[in-house]
Parts: C-alpha cells; sequence; structure tokens
C-alpha cells in the first residue's frame, strides 16, 4: 500500500514537473537550452557537478542558474506547490531519471544558492554514488544555502564538503550520508570526500580510516596506526597542493576556501602518488617541521636538533657531519651517483647557481617525475610541490653527468628557503644534495616535452 | 633601468633611486630571484663572491629566506 501511495505520488509528481518543464520550455530561446535546464537544475543537480573543479566560472555560472530558476521559471509555482517541496518525493523521482541524465549533466553548473534561496542537492544514483563536490562559498545568508544534501541511496558516498565563511544561518538544512558542512571559523571541521574504499585523505599519505577532533584540530588515523594532526592557521587556504610525500596541510581559517581538489582529482592523484613515504610534522610559521616531539626524520634527527638547526642563521647552521653520521652521508651521496639534475623555469646564461652550490635531484627521480607528468606542466609542478605556474610555461631541466663537490646541504646555501630541514630531503620528501655550481659545458639543458 | 654589475650568476640593477640583486640562488627548483637592497650593499655585494654571498645572506635572514 505504502509503496502504491508512493508511485502514485511520483507519478503526479512527475507530471506537475513535466508540466512545469514544459512551461519552462516555452521561455528559452530552443530545445536545447530547455533540455539542459531539465537535466542539470532541476532532474540531476547534483550530478551536474560531480567531479567538477570549483572556479569563479562555476561560481558565476551557479549564481546565474539560482537567479535564472527565480525569474524565469517563477518559482512560486515551485515553492508553492507542496508535492515539489517534499524532499523525499523528488528524491524518488530524481532516482528514476538519474542513470539517464547523469552523462550530459557531468560539465553543468553547480545549483548554488547566492543568497537566500535555497536549493535541493541529489546524488541520484541507483548504485553507489560517489560525487567529489565541494561549494565553496563566503556570505551571510538568512536562509539556509542548501536545503537538503542526498547521496541518492543508503550504500551511497555523496562526497560533499561545504566550506563556510558565513554569520547567520546554517549552510545546510538536512544532511543525509556522506556531507558535511563546516563553517570556516570558530571550531572548524572539513571532512573529506569519501569513496567505496573507505576515507581519503588528498594527499599522498593515502586514505585515513576514521578522523576526529583534538581541540580544534582534525586528528586522522590511518591504516597503519599512524595518528595525524592537522595543523591550524590563521591564513586563508587558495589551493590545496596534493603533491607526491607531501603532508597536506587542511589549516583552521576565517576566511573562505576558494578552491580545493575534487573528490576525483584528489582520488586520482592519491593513487598516482608512489611510493608512499610517511611525513610526521608540527607546524611553525605554516610549514611542516619533520618530527614530533622527540621523534625521528627521515635522517634519524630528533625534532629538538631540527628546530636548533633551523633556528640559527643562514651562514652560521652546523655543517652536516656534526650531527648526521658518516654511514648515513655516505648512503645518502650515493643515490646521487648517477647523475644529478634540476628542474627550472628558464635555462640558465652562465654558472648555473651561484658559488656556495646548487641543489640537485637525482636523475632517476627527475626522470621518474617528468614521465609521470607526461608533458603536462601543471602536473609538474604538481609533483614538485610548486604553486601552480611557478615553471613557467616551457620549463626545462639541467643535467649534470660528473658532478663535483657532491655533498649534504648545510642550510648556508643561497638557495635553501624558508622550507628547508636539515637531513638532504625536501619538505616534501624528495631526494636532494648540494653540488659545486656547473659552468657552461658541465651541464646540458634539455626542454621538458 | 640600468645594469651596474653582472657576473655569471648575479646581476645589480639599477631602478630610479632602487638597488636590485637579481641572482640565481641554486634552488632545487626554479632559482632565480630578486632582492631590493641598499646602496651600500649594492656595492659591498660587486666587491667579491664572498661579499655577495654575505649581502644576499643579510636580506634573506630579514625576509625569513
Amino acid at each position: 500500500m505504502k509503496t502504491l501511495i508512493k508511485n502514485s505520488l511520483q507519478g503526479r509528481l512527475h507530471a506537475i514537473l513535466e508540466t512545469i518543464l514544459c512551461w519552462c520550455h516555452c521561455c528559452y530561446r530552443d530545445d536545447a537550452e530547455a533540455q539542459a535546464f531539465k537535466q542539470y537544475y532541476f532532474w540531476q543537480p547534483f550530478q551536474a557537478f560531480a567531479g567538477g573543479y570549483i572556479s569563479g566560472g562555476i561560481m558565476g555560472g551557479t549564481a546565474a542558474g539560482i537567479g535564472g530558476l527565480r525569474s524565469q521559471y517563477n518559482t512560486d509555482n515551485l515553492n508553492n506547490t507542496d508535492n515539489l517541496n517534499n524532499t523525499n518525493n523528488l528524491y524518488n523521482l530524481n532516482r528514476q531519471l538519474a542513470d539517464t541524465a547523469m552523462q550530459t549533466a557531468q560539465t553543468a553548473p553547480l545549483p548554488l544558492a547566492a543568497g537566500s534561496e535555497s536549493v535541493n542537492l541529489y546524488s541520484g544514483n541507483s548504485s553507489n554514488a560517489n560525487n567529489g563536490v565541494v561549494l565553496p562559498w563566503a556570505g551571510n545568508i538568512t536562509a539556509p544555502m542548501v536545503n537538503s544534501v542526498n547521496s541518492g541511496n543508503a550504500s551511497g558516498n555523496g562526497g560533499v564538503v561545504f566550506p563556510w565563511a558565513g554569520n547567520t544561518a546554517p549552510l545546510v538544512n538536512s544532511v543525509n550520508s556522506g556531507v558535511v558542512a563546516p563553517k570556516l571559523e570558530g571550531d572548524n571541521t572539513i571532512t573529506l570526500p569519501r569513496g567505496t574504499e573507505g576515507n581519503y585523505l588528498p594527499t599522498a599519505r593515502g586514505r585515513y580510516l576514521t578522523i576526529a577532533k583534538m581541540g580544534n584540530r582534525d586528528l586522522m588515523v590511518m591504516p597503519n596506526g599512524d595518528l595525524i594532526l592537522m595543523p591550524e592557521t590563521t591564513k586563508a587556504i587558495t589551493t590545496i597542493p596534493v603533491t607526491s610525500n607531501a603532508l597536506t596541510v587542511i589549516p583552521k581559517t576565517t576566511k573562505a576556501i576558494t578552491t580545493l581538489p575534487t573528490y576525483e582529482q584528489t582520488l586520482q592523484q592519491a593513487n598516482q602518488a608512489t611510493p608512499y613515504k610517511e611525513v610526521r610534522g608540527e607546524v611553525e610559521n605554516n610549514n611542516i617541521t619533520e618530527g614530533v616531539g622527540d621523534s625521528l626524520n627521515r635522517a634519524g634527527m630528533p625534532k629538538t636538533k631540527v628546530d636548533e638547526i633551523l633556528k640559527t642563521p643562514k651562514g652560521s647552521r652546523p655543517d652536516p657531519t656534526s650531527y648526521l653520521s658518516a654511514e648515513y652521508t655516505q648512503n645518502h651521496i650515493s643515490k646521487f651517483n648517477d647523475g644529478v639534475t634540476k628542474i627550472v623555469a628558464q635555462a640558465p646564461t652562465g654558472t648555473a647557481g651561484p658559488p656556495s652550490g646548487t641543489f640537485v635531484m637525482p636523475s632517476s627521480i627527475a626522470d621518474d617525475l617528468i614521465a609521470q607528468a607526461g608533458g603536462n606542466v601543471s602536473k609538474l609542478e604538481q609533483l614538485l610541490g610548486l604553486p601552480k605556474g611557478s615553471l613557467g610555461t616551457r620549463p626545462v631541466r639541467i643535467d649534470i653527468a660528473n658532478p663535483t663537490g657532491l655533498r649534504l646541504p648545510n642550510g648556508n646555501e643561497l638557495g635553501a628557503n624558508s622550507q628547508w630541514i636539515p637531513g638532504g630531503y625536501t619538505s616534501g620528501g624528495l631526494l636532494e644534495a648540494i653540488i659545486d655550481s656547473p659552468r657552461i659545458g658541465q651541464y646540458i639543458v634539455t626542454p621538458i616535452e | 633601468m640600468e645594469i651596474v654589475y653582472k657576473n655569471d650568476w648575479m646581476q645589480i640593477i639599477k631602478k630610479g633611486e632602487q638597488y636590485i640583486i637579481r641572482y640565481n640562488s641554486g634552488d632545487l627548483i626554479n632559482s632565480i630571484r630578486e632582492i631590493k637592497v641598499l646602496k651600500a650593499d649594492a656595492l659591498k655585494a660587486q666587491k667579491s663572491e664572498q661579499s655577495a654571498y654575505e649581502v644576499i645572506l643579510k636580506y634573506q635572514n630579514l625576509y625569513n629566506g
């Protein structure tokens, strides 16, 4: 009986919606536009942005989409129709139509409320739904931005993150399955998108089993039992880099996050980033210094020693032989025996570095990173942990087959920036060493294709 | 803009009354950096490679790297 009533109700709702959409259709310039509206904004709003990315364009499109919904389609009809406001009924209708509309709705704008409007979002899949969605938004509203969010089925994973910096009404009225709506001030929590195989950290560190709070900081429990305490910062995040072997920081912020990787990007990059190397850290000046408490970093150095070296002004930092064993040093340097490489935005015109020496990585690692990037400069920047655009459009590699003065960096080099840590690894986990800056004729410059 | 000094890893540029040292820092990735320096430091940096190193280090320590 319940099913009969539900089916009957669905049928009536479907008819009502079709009538409204038919009316909407008349307002559009052509059939294609009407169909787009039907698929993107009504039947499949959630699917519309599954796997999408966030940009001003999308936000603009979103606002326009909502504005269009209000002004062009006589929302009074929608809002005054009790059945249409009934989430469950609309949800069920949506489920029926989800599969057919999914393909065409992949790249549509987000149906995100721009002000006091409210919308309903659905993943709408009849099977497991894994929708990596981020809705960044920063404004003050007097009504919930999103009415309700549903994954579309009991086992689905509507992976959604809603960073928010508003001050008034709650962002989401009701949440069902795989959705978190954090407010980016006060006790800030961001839960990461979830997949069918478990939760994913948006880094190369792999998946976390669960996430908890320690004060205001997120504490992640990793499959190997490690605990990762995410740091806090008062600075806004504009991008969260997803780099190999790097600990991504999701800090506390009082400003809106404008860009986050989508679930699909996160998953793809996390899966590509191998091998996984452990980084433990604490945050100082928004940087992670390796070692927690008296635990050891990759070079076997306690954090107290690392901090002592970092606090010493450049020019006065100790020689690595004073804090690293000869065995460690020898083993580290041996990894550079088959040639060394630098990756830079433009070819040097003279000596490839200052008299204090230049940083290099093993050529085999450069080969691997460049191969992984496959000619995509943005991806190479991502793999190297660099901000987008920092390698320009035509980066080159500088190969030095027979380097001289191969040694561990001491932190006094002009190229030792604020991210430098002792031990011969970058903060992102790449092997590094110093060589005497090669002169013209001692290095080969090759464009990275 | 006038290049007042140049060697194979560093230039000292005068832009109006402003002195700028543009140098190849030797970073692992991307290594061309610029710092604004006082005239006295611009002059000191031209004396020797060690002097240039000391001047650049002074400003790097001032600005945390």
